[in-house]
């Protein structure tokens, strides 16, 4: 009996999904059938059952951009966004031709997209002048058990008709689809798909239409790299067919960006002239960093890679890279040299190399300057044969003939009549950074600290020289709390600022530290902005680690403690020792009435690919349980048994 | 705070403002410079003009740049688009002049897109800016009757983010009257304290504003600018003719011909379901009104849920009939039939309920801190928030009952905090809407309590576990429920482990659950559970952590600007009570004694920590004794809260051995 209720029941059930589903267009349907009863990814709260893209190049040489979109929700919990479609980054000339969206609720009530749930908004900002916009739509009251639906149309002016495309997200994907066509020509574009392997997708690649099935959605973990390269990509472009296409070869890319470049910096070739002495490269230098300020202008889509004239950036004193690098060349006429544009990538921008496909993946632009002779200077660097300083214009705190030392690890490509010469940035042209703080004074009975902090600086390892210069020391003071993790109930009285014949920047402050010790485990700990905390571990237990591990390069950090205090204290530990790999920690402590500590930590940096990830779990592992070893007993202070 | 003045413009006038662009710049510009002891840094504002014009607003301003970051000083957005005319021009240090008034320069963007309109922005970024220079910018802002057009209300703030040596505003009668509109235009400013100054001139044409030494503006944390008595204001905004100028009867006709006809019209029909639902409340409720309001309150608050808080069935209701519509004339009907309704609709809705169970009620009306301070004799209804009325019902000991039903997280007798401590006007519907100016009280430390009682069991072998049970009222407990009241029974679960795991480190949590969610009478009440290992094995020493997982009252702001002068506001009071019970395996015993008690005016902290047996009591109690004190108190402010810091930080070492 109880077998044919729920059989009843059942084929009631059905058609009424169907019926559901039928209020929704019919790729949605499809792709609801296509999923059938799969299981969804455990514990997600949104499962992207569908993300299809097709891209096709018109005859007038724009873009068509179409994308379908199909989630199902299954949580109230996390899925805040689940109602909400985003169309990012329009640029100038660009026009959205469609925009639909259903949402079906979970009482199977049909909500479609109401124009009033769309708004465009535009990106700008003093600093950014852009013709970029955001499109935004969405629904109100999505909840588990929700089907959310989108599509759009985009026609979109395109300066390079290659692009990359990201694969994973914040929720898990059933089946994503990229697609490629062309309107006029027989070739339908070409899709190539970069660092699959490591992570395991599942794809399918068939002519110009890529499927990607059960991507994982990205994790929250420590020691994430914050660069793009070990993620999975897909590079999608067209051959527009017209002129030789720049991204054949790194040289044909080099050679084609040296022409755009001199066409629109100065009008066109000039004849190539190199520098003599240090006093032109001084004046310039002077030039740059008292007038010309860096600022996005960005009203077409070429200006991603074009340049304003030189003139006109001499005029607005203002520009981003290129434009600096243009006016730079522009003054360079009047003053008798040349340069050529070097491409770079910093930041959280790939590293980019050689070996590498051919694409637009480089977010900088730098001056490379031909030398008549050596200068001294250690930037210079050899171009194929012709020497030349590498100078960046939009680095204004970087001292003469130096390199800021984020450019470590990297490789420019400097663009000549020749083609592409690569250039991997040399050590030895980076500005070394390292900081030294000493605290003196007098710890209360209470241990608050009154007396003064001294910071040293060497290069701009935490922007405390680029911000000591820029204005208001509110901002230094700021940046200081941030990096040397000083909380706010700490104050700080500026009493001198000056820079050493080293070029090192020195900062004393007056400061007043509230609980400077504070009790923990019966003894008293120094503050964590001095030791740090304790490390957590790399990988959650009985999970495994999703993201490869990154240790990102940190500037030399001494801290010096010379402290009376009128309650006589012994350390925890005198000294502690420990140089792994790419950590290192030293300490020495004594105690009395006059406390003394020195802490010296280092990093280098370090990536462990997906490959390696128990090499990487294993070398953390170790350093975590040495630090945390030291840390727990040896950053105590105890009162002394016989004062 | 500063004094404050009302305007009504009356006689017409005639612009005297010339402003000329292109003067030389004399030697005693370049002169100005940074000045540490006045605070003055990145730029000055030397002269800032707005004159109020027959059909436009005309600016001026003359700012000296004196670094990199002070260029900021003269970037401007028009975000609206409005702006015409601009013109101006860069004189650099060296003498290099950029004039500008190019298309380039002023660069049209799309600012927003919507179904209903189109906003272009403009962005000027003066072309020749550099760190040392002097920018002269003019413009206009088409306006009618003072006011930018389509604005009902516009607030020029007197204090910057850069020092200002004269800023001027001049009010022209002309360009300010009433043209015979419903609403009319009115100005209210205020005087600066010292070392500010502040002087008016009056003529036949109008008035002249004339505010000088003007200090920085400073974000302080805990801090609110509406509250500073060096930041003032000229408030230009629409207000009701025909109510006069006597600010008695300005509220008493507001009272009457507005709120009682207009603003709480009934919005309902029929409403047979709902008649019968009050018949029945009515048929249950106690004598004393504020008893009475109690449960009127719960009854509605059981019947009617935010938008913004459904609970999982009225979220499934909501699936299947869509929102209110409230342009239709009986929404608060279908409000009541739906059991939702936006937070602004609750409040109306409960108005109907409150009368038609004849509720002695009083409807209160104040102003959110975040905004100016509502005063009675400003006679601007607008900067009351209108659409949050809260509720007031006398109580047998001659207090107030105070209701807040647009926010359905808090219990009766509290109200958000942003709309508490200021300024309010109460109204009396059953006596012919009569008013009277009242206050909305901040409440004390007992009125948000937190308590957390730990149990932690450890072996020898070092495996943990730990139960913890936590309870709150007032703000505490208004959290909570906003929390979980709006999800699914296992997704509480499942967010209450979450919250918990995220603050937990290494622990575990093995179980977790909640009481009294769904129940609006009793606070929300939480259970976690969890595990975790020691590793005590091989040492003769280990630190344990007696709260894994708690949380601090109050946030610890990293910038504190020196110099401070406005006064300090926090969010609430507290009084938070951590207590913990630690099982200790056979011959472990508390290492050293990590017992203290810190107190001054802002508050109290205190840890203490006693062994009896083999169990380990620990005590901290965090209270937070007021939340409204003068800028002197931020020292000690400032001690206290490294006192929270160091006893949240603070661990327990226990021992099996000596240990040196």
């Amino acid at each position: 009996m109880r077998t044919t209720i729920t059989l009843f029941l059942l084929v009631l059930h059905l058609p009424l999904w169907a019926s559901a589903w039928e209020k929704l267009p019919q790729w949605a349907g499809d792709a609801l059938t296509e999923t059938g009863d799969a299981e969804p990814p455990a514990d997600t709260a949104v499962w992207r059952l569908l993300d299809e893209t097709e891209i096709t190049l018109l005859s007038n040489g724009k873009l068509k951009r179409e994308r379908r979109i199909l989630r199902r929700v299954f949580k109230d919990l996390d899925s805040e966004h689940a109602g909400s479609y985003v169309l990012p980054s329009h640029e100038h000339g660009a026009k959205i031709t469609r925009l639909r969206g259903w949402h079906l609720m979970a009482g199977d009530k049909l909500e479609k997209l109401d124009k009033e749930n769309i708004v465009t908004l535009g990106l700008s900002s003093s600093d950014f002048v852009a013709s970029q916009t955001i499109t935004i739509a969405g629904f109100d009251q999505v909840s588990r058990g929700s089907i959310v639906a989108f599509e759009s149309r985009e026609i979109q002016d395109a300066f390079f008709t290659v692009a990359m495309l990201t694969v994973i997200g914040d929720y898990p994907t059933k089946k994503m689809v990229i697609g490629l066509s062309t309107e006029k020509n027989a070739d339908p574009g070409r899709i190539v798909p970069i660092n699959f392997d490591p992570w395991g997708l599942d794809s399918d690649l068939r002519g110009a239409r890529l499927t990607i099935r059960n991507i994982p959605a990205s994790v929250d973990e420590i020691l994430a790299p914050n660069f793009s390269d070990p993620y999975p990509r897909v590079l999608v472009g067209f051959a527009r067919g017209e002129e030789s296409d720049p991204f054949e070869s790194w040289d044909h890319l080099a050679r084609w960006y040296l022409r755009l470049f001199t066409n629109t910096s100065l009008g066109g070739a000039r004849e190539i002239k190199p520098i003599g002495s240090t006093d032109v490269l001084r004046k310039i230098a002077t030039y740059f960093n008292e007038k010309i300020t860096y600022r996005q202008r960005y009203l077409s889509p070429a200006r991603g890679w074009t340049p304003e004239p030189g003139k006109l950036v001499e005029r607005r004193a203002y520009g981003d890279c290129k434009d600096m690098v243009s006016c730079l060349a522009w003054r360079g006429i009047g003053l008798g040299f040349s340069v050529f544009p070097a491409l770079a990538n910093i930041g959280s921008g790939q590293r980019t190399g050689p070996e590498d496909q051919p694409a637009p993946s480089f977010n900088h632009v730098i001056g490379a300057i031909p030398l008549q002779h050596s200068l001294e200077l250690p930037a210079e660097v050899d171009v194929g044969g012709r020497l030349m300083l590498l100078y960046d214009p939009t680095s204004k705190y970087t001292r003469l003939g130096w390199l800021p030392a984020h450019y470590k690890g990297r490789q420019l490509m400097v663009c000549t009549e020749k083609g592409a010469v690569w250039i991997p940035v040399p050590d030895a042209a980076l500005e070394r950074e390292s900081v030294m703080l000493t605290l003196g004074g007098v710890l209360d009975q209470q241990f608050n600290l009154a007396g003064t902090i001294e910071i040293v600086e060497e290069g701009d390892a935490y922007f405390f020289r680029s911000l000591s210069r820029n204005g208001n020391p509110r901002d230094l003071e700021a940046r200081l709390r941030e990096y040397l993790s000083l909380p706010g109930l700490v104050d700080l009285n500026p009493l001198s600022q000056e820079v050493d014949e080293q070029h090192r920047l020195k900062l004393v402050y007056q400061v007043s530290w509230p609980s400077f010790l504070r009790r923990d485990m019966g003894g008293l700990r120094l503050p964590r902005g001095m030791v740090g905390y304790l490390k957590h571990p790399v990988v959650q237990p009985g999970k495994s680690r999703f993201h490869p591990i990154a240790l990102s390069q940190r500037p030399k950090t001494t801290w010096l403690l010379e402290v009376n205090s009128q309650v006589p204290l012994e350390p925890g530990a005198e000294s502690a020792h420990w140089q792994g790999e790419y950590d290192a920690f030293e300490w020495k402590a004594s105690g009395g009435k006059m406390l003394q500590v020195r802490f010296h930590l280092e990093r280098n940096s370090a990536y462990f690919s997906k490959k390696n990830i128990e090499e990487g779990v294993a070398y953390w592992n170790t350093y975590r349980k040495k630090f945390n070893e030291f840390w727990i007993g040896g950053t105590l202070f105890y009162p002394s048994k016989t004062p | 705070m500063s004094l404050i003045f009302i305007f009504t413009f009356a006689t017409p006038w005639v612009s005297d403002l010339k402003v000329a662009i292109g003067q030389p710049v004399g030697e005693a510009i370049w002169k100005i410079g940074e000045d540490p002891s006045k605070d003055i840094y990145d730029a000055v504002i030397v002269e800032d003009l707005t004159e109020f014009t027959t059909l436009s607003i005309n600016r001026y301003r003359k700012i000296r740049i004196l670094s990199e970051n002070g260029k900021a000083a003269a970037e401007f957005i028009d975000f609206t688009g409005e702006t015409e005319k601009l013109t101006g021009r860069v004189v650099d240090v060296s003498g290099e002049e950029t004039v500008f008034d190019r298309k380039e320069d002023f660069v049209e963007v799309l600012g927003l897109k919507s179904k209903n309109r189109t906003i272009k922005s403009k962005i000027l970024v003066p072309p020749g800016l550099t760190a040392d220079c002097l920018v002269e910018l003019s413009w206009k802002i088409p306006s009618l009757e003072g006011l930018p057009r389509g604005s009902n209300r516009q607030r020029f703030p007197v204090q910057e983010d850069y020092f200002c040596r004269v800023k001027v505003f001049k009010l022209n009668n002309n360009a300010l009257r009433s043209r015979g509109s419903f609403f009319v235009t009115r100005a209210i400013w205020s005087t600066l304290k010292p070392p500010a100054q502040f002087a008016e001139e009056k003529t036949r044409s109008g008035r002249t504003l004339t505010y000088s030494n003007i200090p920085a503006q400073q974000d302080h944390p805990f801090g609110n600018e509406n509250l500073d008595d060096n930041s003032g204001f000229v408030l230009i905004y629409k207000t009701f003719p025909d109510f006069g100028k006597e600010p008695g009867r300005f509220w008493k006709k507001l009272g009457k011909e507005y709120l009682g006809n207009i603003w709480f019209a009934d919005k309902f029909g029929k409403g047979s379901d709902y008649k019968r639902w009050i018949r029945q409340l009515k048929q249950s409720l106690p004598e004393d009104p504020a008893q009475s309001a109690l449960h009127i309150y719960h009854a509605f608050r059981q019947r009617v849920a935010s938008t913004d808080m459904m609970p999982p069935e009225v979220k499934a209701r909501y699936a299947v009939k869509g929102p209110v519509d409230s342009e239709n004339n009986h929404y608060l009907e279908q409000v009541f039939d739906y059991g939702y309704g936006e937070p602004w609709q609750l409040g109306f809705l409960f108005y109907k309920v409150a009368r038609d169970c004849e509720l002695p009620v009083q409807v209160l009306f104040t102003s959110s801190i975040y905004d100016a301070p509502f005063r009675m004799d400003a006679l601007d209804p607008f900067s009351l928030e209108l659409y949050f009325p809260l509720f007031g019902i006398p109580t047998i000991n001659g207090q107030r009952l105070l209701l807040a039903p647009a926010f359905p997280e808090y219990d009766a007798g509290y109200v958000p905090y942003y709309l508490q401590g200021g300024q309010a006007i109460a109204y009396s519907p059953g006596e012919k809407w009569s008013h009277s100016p009242t206050r909305i009280p901040r409440l004390g430390p007992n009125s948000h309590q937190l308590i957390r009682r730990y149990q932690i069991n450890v072996t020898a072998d070092g495996e943990m576990n730990f139960s913890v049970v936590q309870k709150g009222s007032g703000v505490f407990n208004a959290r909570q429920r906003e929390l979980f009241y709006p999800l699914p029974e296992e997704e509480r679960v499942t967010r209450l482990k979450k919250s918990w795991q995220n603050r937990l480190g290494s622990w575990k949590v093995t179980n977790a659950m909640l009481r009294n969610v769904d129940n609006l009478a009793e606070p929300v009440e939480t259970v976690v559970q969890g595990e975790d290992t020691l590793e005590i094995e091989d040492e003769q020493w280990v630190a344990l952590s007696p709260f894994p997982g708690d949380s601090l009252p109050l946030s610890r702001p990293r910038i504190w600007p020196a110099n401070r002068r406005q006064p300090i506001i926090l969010p609430h009071t507290a009084n938070q009570i951590d207590l913990s019970k630690i099982t200790l395996p056979k011959g472990w015993k508390l290492r050293g004694n990590g017992d203290w008690q810190k107190q001054n005016s802002v508050g109290k902290v205190s840890y203490r920590a006693i062994q009896k047996g083999n169990v380990l009591t620990v005590r901290r109690d965090i209270v937070i004794a007021q939340d409204l004190m003068p800028a002197e108190k931020e020292r000690e402010l400032k001690y206290f809260i490294a006192w929270m810091d160091e006893a949240f930080y603070q661990t327990i070492a226990i021992t099996h051995g000596e240990v040196h």
